[in-house]
C-alpha cells in the first residue's frame, strides 16, 4: 500500500494544529488543538507501520468496495457502546449528583457526548456503512471515487473525536445537537461533501437502470444534513485561533434556525437515512420483497416534503410568532399518515412469513424497530399539540419520547442491519451465535420498555406537579420538590438504560466472535433449520 | 440452556395483528391519558393568543397612561360579606360614578372566576353581598366614571377569613 501523499498531507495538517496550538488564544483551543496533534500523529504512525512498497494488486472494478463498510460496521459498534455507556452514567448523575467529576465529567458536558456519542457516533457510523453497502449492492457498481471513502470513514471519524473532547474540554456552541465548535463544523462539512460526491458518483455510474427507494432516502438524508449543517452553524468565529464564535442569527430568529435544524435532524437523520436501512434490510433478513413499492415512494415524497416544516413546534408558547407556531404543529400532525405507511410498508413485508418472527430474532429485532418508529412517530404529533405541549414540554415525557425512537427505531433497525451485515462482509457462514441475537432482543426490549414506561409516569407527574394549584390560589409545590419526586424514576430509567447497554455488550462480543470467525456450539432456534445463505460480496 | 420439547407453535398474521393491537393500545391510551390531563389541568395561559394580544399593547398600554393622569384613588374594602368600591380624585373628593363591575378572577381556575355587579350604597360608595373564599384572588373593577373608557383597577389580593388583608 503506497501512501506517500497522505502522509505527507497528514504531517501537513498535523504541524498546522502544532502552530495552532502553541499561537491559540485561549487555553480549552490550546488544549484541543494538542488532542488533534497527538491524534494525527497516532494515525501518521499506523499509516507508515503499514506502508509497503510492493507493487499494489490490480483493483477489480466489478468488485464492491467493502473495506470502508468493515471498518464502518466495528466502529459504529464501537461508538454505540460508549455513547450509550456515557448516557449510563449521566442518567446515574441525575439520581446522584455526587457522580458529577468536576470539571470534565460534568453533566453539562457528558450530556452534549451522549447525545452527539449515540446519534452521530454510532447512528451516524451506522448510516455511512450501511449507505454505502445498500448503494453498491442496489446500483451493481463499485463505489465511487477509489479511496475517497477512506476518507469520508477516517474523516469523520476524526470529527467525532474532535467533537468529543471538545465537549469535555468545555468547548460549545450551545446548539442542540450542534455542540461542535466553527473549527469542527468546517471540517464536518468537508468531510460531508466528500460523503455525497461519493454516494451520488457511485449512484451515477450506476448499472441498474432503477434508484432503489432506500437510496433516495440516503440522498435526501445526506443532502439535508448537508444543508441544514450548513445554515444552523453560519456563525462568526471571535478568533481565527480561538474556540469562540457567534451565531449569526439573534433571539427568535436563531431559536427557530436551531429548531429548524433540531427538528430536521431528527427528521433527515434519525429517520429517512434509517428508513433507507429499513427498505433494504427488512426484505433482505425477510427474502421477501417489499409489502408494496408504491407505497414507499408516497412514503419517501410525503416525508420529506413534510418534515422540514415540523421544526416550530419545539418553539410553542414562545415569541415565535404564533402562526410559525399553528404552521409546526399543523405539519407535526399531517407527518403521522406518511410515517404510518411506512411503518405498515415495513411491517406488512412480512405477510405471509409472521412465523419468522418466531424462529429468526434478527428479523424479530427489526419488526420490533418498525413498531417503535410506528410508537413515535404517533408520540410525536401528539406531543406537538399546542395544548398537550403545555403539559409534555420540559418534562421526561420528552425524554421518554425521543429515546422510544432513538432506542427503539434507530438503535434496533440498527442492530439487525450489522447482524445482517458482518456475516457477509468477512464471509462467515453465520453469526457466531444466534442463542446472544434473542438475549440482545429480550435486553434491549425491556430495556426500553422499562426506559419508556418510568419515563411517562415521571413526565405527567412532573408535568402536573407544575401546574398543581391549590383551592387558595397558591402553586402546590416548590421546583425543588417535584425534583425531589423524580429520584426513584431516576434510577428506574438508569435500570432501563442499563438494560439495553448490556443487550449491546453481548452484541459486541457475538459480532467480535463473528468478525473472528467463531461459532458458537448452540441449539438451533426452535422449529427452524438456519438458513445458510453463501455470502455473495465481492473481496477487499 | 434448557431444549424445548414442546411441539413449537406457529406465529401467524392474528398473532401479529394482536400483539401490534395490544402494542399500540397501550401507546394510544398513554397518549390520550396525558391530552386528556392536560386539557383539563390549569395552562399557565395568561392570553389566548399571543400575537393578538401583542398588537393590542400599544393601545392598551396609551389607555393606562390617560387613566394614570387623572391621579385617581382607587378604595376596596371586603369584610363581613360585602364588597365595597369607591373612587376618589387628585384633591381627595369622590368622583360621581354611574356603576361599578368587580370581577374575582381565580389566579388558576376560569371556573372558580366570579363576576358580580356593584349598586349604588351610601355617598359615591358602590357595593354588593359576596364572600370570597379565602385565598389569592385578582380582582379587575371596572368603574363607569362617564369617561370614553371606564377606569380599570386591577390588584392581586389576599381574603383571609373573608376579609381583605
Amino acid at each position: 500500500m503506497k501512501i506517500g501523499i497522505e502522509i505527507v498531507a497528514l504531517g501537513l495538517f498535523a504541524f498546522m494544529a502544532l502552530v495552532a496550538a502553541g499561537f491559540g488564544v485561549d487555553e480549552p483551543f490550546r488544549q484541543h488543538m494538542w488532542v488533534l496533534f497527538f491524534v494525527l500523529l497516532g494515525f501518521i504512525a499506523i499509516l507508515l507501520r503499514n506502508t509497503s512498497f510492493a507493487p499494489a494488486a490490480p483493483v477489480d472494478p466489478s468488485a464492491y468496495m467493502d473495506g470502508p463498510i468493515r471498518y464502518g460496521a466495528i466502529a459504529t459498534m464501537f461508538w454505540g457502546v460508549v455513547g450509550m455507556l456515557v448516557g449510563v452514567v449521566i442518567a446515574l448523575q441525575l439520581a446522584n449528583p455526587d457522580l458529577n467529576v468536576e470539571p470534565w465529567f460534568n453533566f453539562g458536558r457528558l450530556r452534549p457526548l451522549h447525545t452527539s456519542g449515540v446519534v452521530f457516533a454510532f447512528g451516524g457510523n451506522a448510516l455511512l456503512c450501511t449507505s454505502l453497502y445498500v448503494v453498491q449492492r442496489t446500483c451493481r457498481a463499485r463505489l465511487f471515487g477509489g479511496d475517497l471513502a477512506w476518507f469520508v470513514f477516517w474523516g469523520y471519524q476524526l470529527f467525532i473525536v474532535m467533537a468529543a473532547t471538545g465537549y469535555l474540554l468545555g468547548i460549545t456552541e450551545s446548539r442542540e445537537y450542534a455542540e461542535p465548535e466553527w473549527y469542527v463544523d468546517l471540517w464536518l462539512t468537508i468531510v460531508w461533501v466528500a460523503y455525497l460526491l461519493l454516494f451520488l458518483g457511485t449512484i451515477l455510474k450506476r448499472k441498474e437502470p432503477h434508484i432503489y427507494v432506500a437510496n433516495w432516502f440516503y440522498l435526501s438524508f445526506i443532502v439535508t444534513i448537508a444543508m441544514l449543517h450548513v445554515i444552523n452553524n453560519l456563525s462568526m468565529p471571535a478568533s481565527f485561533l480561538g474556540s469562540k464564535s457567534y451565531s449569526a442569527f439573534s433571539g427568535v430568529q436563531d431559536a427557530l434556525t436551531q429548531w429548524w435544524y433540531g427538528h430536521n435532524a431528527v427528521g433527515f437523520f434519525l429517520t429517512a437515512g434509517f428508513l433507507g436501512m429499513m427498505y433494504y434490510f427488512v426484505p433482505k433478513q425477510a427474502n421477501r420483497p417489499v409489502y408494496s413499492y408504491r407505497l414507499s415512494i408516497i412514503h419517501f415524497w410525503a416525508l420529506i416534503f413534510l418534515y422540514i416544516w415540523a421544526g416550530p413546534h419545539h418553539l410553542h408558547y414562545t415569541a415565535l410568532p404564533d402562526w410559525a407556531q399553528t404552521l409546526g404543529m399543523a405539519f407535526s400532525i399531517m407527518l403521522w399518515m406518511p410515517s404510518w405507511g411506512g411503518m405498515i410498508n415495513g411491517l406488512m413485508t412480512l405477510s405471509g412469513a409472521w412465523d419468522k418472527l418466531r424462529t429468526d430474532p434478527i428479523i424479530r429485532m427489526m419488526v420490533m424497530a418498525v413498531a417503535f418508529y410506528g410508537m413515535s412517530t404517533f408520540e410525536g404529533p401528539m406531543m406537538s399539540i399546542k395544548t398537550i405541549n403545555s403539559l409534555s414540554h420540559y418534562t421526561d415525557w420528552t425524554i421518554g419520547h425521543v429515546h422510544s425512537g432513538a432506542l427503539g427505531w434507530v438503535g434496533m433497525i440498527s442492530f439487525g442491519a450489522i447482524y445482517y451485515m458482518v456475516p457477509k462482509l468477512w464471509n462467515r457462514e453465520r453469526l457466531y451465535s444466534l442463542r446472544l441475537v434473542t438475549w440482545h432482543f429480550w435486553l434491549a426490549t425491556l430495556g426500553i420498555v422499562v426506559y419508556a414506561a418510568v419515563m411517562w409516569v415521571s413526565g405527567i407527574m412532573q408535568g402536573l406537579m407544575w401546574r398543581e394549584y391549590d383551592e387558595q390560589g397558591f402553586l402546590v409545590y416548590s421546583f425543588a420538590e417535584t425534583v425531589a419526586a423524580m429520584h426513584p424514576y431516576y434510577i428506574m430509567r438508569a435500570i432501563g438504560g442499563a438494560m439495553y447497554l448490556s443487550g449491546a455488550l453481548i452484541m459486541a462480543w457475538n459480532i467480535a466472535m463473528t468478525i473472528l470467525g467463531h461459532q458458537r456450539e448452540e441449539e438451533p432456534m426452535p422449529g427452524s433449520i438456519p438458513a445458510l445463505r453463501p455470502a455473495r460480496s465481492g473481496a477487499r | 440452556m434448557s431444549v424445548d420439547t414442546r411441539e413449537p407453535r406457529e406465529f401467524t398474521g392474528k398473532h401479529m395483528l394482536l400483539t401490534i393491537l395490544a402494542f399500540f393500545g397501550v401507546v394510544i391510551g398513554v397518549n390520550l391519558t396525558m391530552a386528556t390531563l392536560a386539557n383539563t389541568s390549569w395552562t399557565g395561559l395568561v392570553v389566548e393568543n399571543t400575537y393578538v394580544a401583542s398588537q393590542q399593547f400599544n393601545q392598551k398600554a396609551e389607555e393606562g397612561r390617560v387613566q394614570a393622569a387623572l391621579g385617581w384613588t382607587g378604595k376596596l374594602t371586603i369584610a363581613g360579606g360585602e364588597v365595597r368600591y369607591s373612587l376618589s380624585d387628585a384633591d381627595g373628593k369622590p368622583v360621581p360614578l354611574q356603576g361599578v363591575k368587580v370581577l374575582f378572577r381565580h389566579p388558576a381556575y376560569e371556573a372558580e372566576d366570579k363576576s358580580i355587579t356593584l349598586a349604588s350604597a351610601v355617598g359615591q360608595e358602590f357595593a354588593a353581598q359576596h364572600t370570597p373564599r379565602d385565598g389569592v384572588w385578582i380582582v379587575e373593577m371596572d368603574a363607569d366614571a362617564g369617561l370614553a373608557q371606564p377606569y380599570r383597577d386591577v390588584r392581586r389580593i389576599m381574603i383571609s377569613q373573608g376579609a381583605l388583608q
